[in-house]
């Protein structure tokens, strides 16, 4: 199973800049603050290397999965509007 | 079954692990020390992390170019040459 089909890619990707990749960087910088402070080193000045690395992995990570995010949703999306097209009968105005 | 003791004794000995007792520990945890940089690492994180990068901004800038070529395509398939 691929990660994304083809068709994934006539959706407007996500920008750079994006909830997933924010969130998920965020986490790794927690992470790389953790690993410090379990180390017993100083917390934020230490391992700049280590926290740049964790910070880059996350956001790295959170483009893909919103971006697979996306394609499930616009798919879903797609899959309903079509059923609403087919059964009219099922989705009448309210009035009746 | 000597030679494994004997060689136990003489890394327990070296590696300043529990001394003379009589332990069967099959490692040795050191005290990490930070007087030098791990530049090996360092080097290693800094690198990764410039390429997943690169890569990170090639790939988005190929998805904006992909999804703007099937725009045109969708749209001039639809409306025909105008």
């Amino acid at each position: 199973m691929p990660f994304l089909p083809d068709e994934a890619r006539s959706l407007p990707p996500p920008p750079l800049v994006n909830k997933g990749s924010v969130w998920l960087g965020l986490t790794g910088w927690l992470a790389a603050l953790l690993d410090n402070g379990f180390a017993q080193r100083p917390v934020l000045r230490a391992g700049v290397h280590r926290q740049i690395l964790f910070i880059t992995v996350g956001w790295f990570t959170g483009y893909f999965l919103v971006k697979r995010a996306e394609y499930v949703h616009a798919k879903l999306d797609r899959e309903l509007l079509d059923y609403v097209r087919r059964h009219p009968e099922d989705f009448k105005e309210a009035g009746w | 079954m000597a030679a494994p003791l004997r060689a136990a004794k003489w890394l327990r000995l070296a590696g300043g692990g529990p001394g003379l007792a009589l332990t069967r520990s099959a490692f040795f945890a050191r005290k990490r020390t930070y007087d030098q940089p791990n530049w090996f690492g360092v080097g290693l994180a800094f690198t990764t992390s410039a390429a997943l990068w690169a890569f990170l901004f090639k790939q988005h800038n190929e998805d904006v170019m992909e999804y703007e070529r099937r725009k045109q395509e969708r749209h001039h398939k639809c409306t025909g040459c105008s």
